[in-house]
Formats: C-alpha cells, sequence, structure tokens
C-alpha cells in the first residue's frame, strides 16, 4: 500500500517515517555514494523536509520498503537551490507544479531494467495523487531513462536542459504533464491494480478550511 | 540559452508533432547530419535467438550494409551492440574496445562497417517502461562530438525513439496496449468464470439462460481475439482489468 503523509497525519507515521529516511540514506549515500547528503546518524533527512513537504511509503509487512517524496516548486527546492544549473529554461514555480524528488526502492523490491512491482505502485501512487490535488505538471531531476518511461506511460516530457554529469551519473532536468490519461495508461501498462493510496490526507487548503469550521 | 540546447528544444517539439513515419525519417536523417552523420538506425536491441530485421523500428542504413548485417546476424557478433547492455549514457563506438586477434568476428563486423564509411558512431541506449532495450545509432565518416553534442543528440533521439514506435504501432493498427471494450455485463460474466463458475452457474446469478451466457463469451472472444474463455480470462488478468 501506498500512503501519503504531511504534516497533517505525520504524527501516526512517526515509526515508518524514521524507515523512510533510513531508506533513503541507504539508497542514496550508502548504495549511490552521494557523500554530500551523508549523515552521522543514518538517517538522510534534508532542508526540502519541511511541513510542506508530501511523503510517499509504500509499505509491506509493516516494512517501509519504497519512497518518494513531492515539493512544492512555490518554495525553495533542489531544481532552484541546489541544480539550477541544469535548468536552460525557466524553471516552474507554482501552486500548481511540485518537484518529485527521492525516488528509491529498498534492493530486495526492485525490478531489474524494468520497474518491480513497489516501484511501479510508487509511481502510479505519486502520479495519482499529483492528479488529485489537482497538480498540472511534476518537475524532476533524473536519469535520461526516465523521458523514454514517461512518455510511453502517456505522459507528455518537456526537458528543462540538456543532460548532464552530476557525479557519476547522467542527470536531466525534465516535466511531465499529469493527466488522467496518462495516469490511468501508467496503471494500465504497469499493471497496478485494485489498491489505490492508503491515508491520503487533506491538502493544504483543505486543511485551512477545516480549521475554520 | 544556448544554441544547442535551442535546437535540441524545436528539435523535440517537432518531433513530438511528428505525424507519419516517412516524416519522421527525413527528420531523423537532418538530426545525424547535423553531427556529421550519413547514417542511422532505431532499433529493438534483438535477444539471442532473434534477428536484427524482426526488432527495427526504421532503418537510415545503407541499404546492402543493412543486408549484409542482417544475412551475417551480425548483431550477435558486433561489439558495439553487446556494449548497449552494459550501460544508460550515450558511447562512441570508437568507446568500444575488444582484442583485434582475438575476437576475430568483433574485428569483421567493425572493418566491414569501414566500407559503407561507416568508421564511427554514436549509440544511444533506451530503456523502455517494460525493461525492453533499444537503440539510436548514428554513423558517420569522420563524425566529432562534444560532450554536450553526445547529451544533446541522446535527448532528441529518445523522443524520436518513442514517436517512431509509437507511429509504428498505429500502421500496425492499434496500440496493444489497450483493452478493447466490452459490456458491463460481458465484464461480470467473466469476472464469475474467473471465480470459477460455469455458464449455467452464471445464468443462475445473473437470471439469465446458459445460452445467453455463451452468447456473451462469444462476443467477448471476438472481441479479444481469442479462442476459448480460459483466454479470455487471462487476458483481461493481463490487462490489470481483472484483479
Amino acid at each position: 500500500m501506498i500512503h501519503v503523509v504531511n504534516s497533517w497525519n505525520a504524527e501516526l507515521y512517526q515509526v515508518e517515517m524514521e524507515q523512510a529516511y533510513r531508506l533513503r540514506h541507504r539508497v542514496f549515500v550508502e548504495e549511490r555514494r552521494w557523500e554530500d547528503i551523508r549523515k552521522s546518524d543514518g538517517r538522510e533527512i534534508d532542508q526540502f523536509d519541511t511541513d510542506s513537504a508530501i511523503h510517499f511509503l509504500a509499505i509491506e509487512n509493516e516494512k517501509v520498503v519504497g519512497y518518494s517524496r513531492l515539493l512544492p516548486t512555490s518554495e525553495p527546492h533542489l531544481l532552484t537551490e541546489v541544480y539550477p544549473h541544469l535548468s536552460t529554461k525557466p524553471i516552474p514555480q507554482n501552486k500548481n507544479v511540485f518537484e518529485w524528488t527521492r525516488y528509491c526502492i529498498a534492493p530486495e523490491k526492485r525490478g531489474g531494467s524494468a520497474v518491480g512491482n513497489v516501484g511501479c505502485r510508487l509511481l502510479c501512487g505519486v502520479t495519482e495523487y499529483a492528479e488529485r490535488i489537482g497538480l498540472s505538471h511534476l518537475t524532476m531531476e533524473t536519469d535520461p531513462i526516465w523521458i523514454t518511461r514517461f512518455t510511453q506511460l502517456g505522459f507528455d516530457v518537456d526537458p528543462l536542459g540538456l543532460p548532464q554529469m552530476i557525479g557519476d551519473e547522467p542527470v536531466v532536468a525534465m516535466t511531465i504533464k499529469i493527466t488522467d490519461h496518462a495516469v490511468e495508461r501508467s496503471r494500465r501498462m504497469l499493471r497496478v491494480r485494485g489498491e489505490r493510496l492508503a491515508s491520503v490526507p487533506p491538502t493544504e487548503q483543505t486543511q485551512e478550511n477545516l480549521k475554520l469550521g | 540559452m544556448q544554441k544547442l540546447e535551442m535546437w535540441a528544444f524545436d528539435t523535440i517539439e517537432c518531433l513530438k508533432h511528428e505525424k507519419n513515419i516517412d516524416s519522421l525519417f527525413t527528420h531523423l536523417s537532418k538530426i545525424g547530419g547535423r553531427f556529421g552523420f550519413h547514417a542511422f538506425l532505431l532499433t529493438g536491441v534483438p535477444l539471442p535467438n532473434e534477428t536484427l530485421a524482426e526488432n527495427t523500428i526504421l532503418s537510415g542504413w545503407p541499404a546492402e550494409w543493412y543486408e549484409r548485417y542482417n544475412a551475417n546476424d551480425y548483431v550477435h557478433t558486433d561489439p558495439v551492440a553487446n556494449r548497449i547492455r552494459e550501460t544508460t549514457r550515450p558511447f562512441m563506438w570508437s568507446d568500444v574496445t575488444y582484442d583485434k586477434s582475438r575476437e576475430k568476428h568483433a574485428h569483421t563486423v567493425m572493418r566491414e562497417a569501414t566500407e559503407f564509411q561507416l568508421n564511427e558512431g554514436l549509440c544511444v541506449p533506451i530503456y523502455t517502461a517494460k525493461g525492453g532495450l533499444a537503440v539510436a545509432t548514428f554513423g558517420g565518416d569522420k563524425p566529432e562530438l562534444s560532450e554536450r553534442d553526445k547529451s544533446a543528440l541522446q535527448l532528441v533521439s529518445m523522443f524520436a525513439h518513442s514517436k517512431a514506435v509509437e507511429l509504428a504501432n498505429i500502421e500496425n493498427g492499434g496500440s496493444d496496449e489497450e483493452f478493447p471494450k466490452i459490456t458491463p455485463r460481458e465484464m461480470e460474466c467473466l469476472e464469475w468464470a474467473s471465480l470459477g463458475k460455469t455458464a449455467w452457474e452464471i445464468g443462475v446469478i445473473l437470471g439469465i439462460s446458459k445460452n445467453t451466457v455463451n452468447e456473451y463469451f462469444c462476443a467477448i472472444n471476438r472481441k479479444l481475439n481469442t479462442t476459448s474463455k480460459i483466454h479470455s480470462i487471462a487476458q483481461a488478468f493481463r490487462f490489470g482489468v481483472l484483479h
């Protein structure tokens, strides 16, 4: 199941979020050797893990086996603060565009050259949520192979710059357009059946409305 | 914004709007030409028991070379083809090292290619959503590319590949990713059958005759292009329509 966690329901997910931070460290620091985000306590948390961040947890048998994060582009995020050189077009910054970051799957749950089952569900969970809250696009900095993958899944991909090497990894900044057609098509193509997102917390706007009541 | 970026973005926009395979072909030739390539090949990477011909999406290879390459099954001895599987990054043919004295078959392919002024080239590995592997490869006489040139060509190639596959699918009579439309009633029959119910039992459940149920199955099989109820059920699971 894919669980959506933000400041609204974070209290209920303290244990799982700890697992998530450790999974992030395992994958990005230990495996992919992003040394500049190494933390001595083995929990990969950065300056963007604020109340505005939305976390996606793939949970199986009470274990977090996959994780991803969305950040509002209307606030400082990776593309503006860390990788502005990846974008030669103006960086999208508005309330209808979020940045998709830290997509990681526990090694034992991966699918080889294809996207594995957990990866598929996580991908579909994030895009479905994006559609649900009315986002027009998602931005990301990722391996260029995702251009082909997202295009085939039905998303219109727009590169923001040429691919560049960061360390020993090729990275391209791009946006994908969120449409219900693409979200449906990717569910079909990736054979993600049945389950929808679990525990979708209210958006900020809804939270505001609820407070007024 | 620099000239190379502008060219890449404009090219990608054009590629997205390509409507037929012939104009895509012309466009790809021009794209290669910008960097000094006179030939290109867009193809799936054949499995050990497959041929290049059955995987080719779009060939801008010299015809004689393509025929010889295919007839001799060079794709399985070509050191460049073997390298594609090992990386996600674009690479020049000259980046691929092999022992000329030991690997005679590999050397034969590289040497014969030069008869067609294919002395150097760029390979762009392309990994699909379902784990398949394809490649856009450009060949030429003496092309010289900077790292930025390779990045630009990689970017553009990926969009060209996606569009080529899409256009080729359309020409082959439609995408194979869409589950054919069946009526809600037909869907119900399929669901009950997948739970092991016989036509008679389904008739009882739905309040219709066994004959009507079987007629529904005839219609389902026809729409799904299957010859049995079992096959139709399997297809429904495959497409994620049944869970």
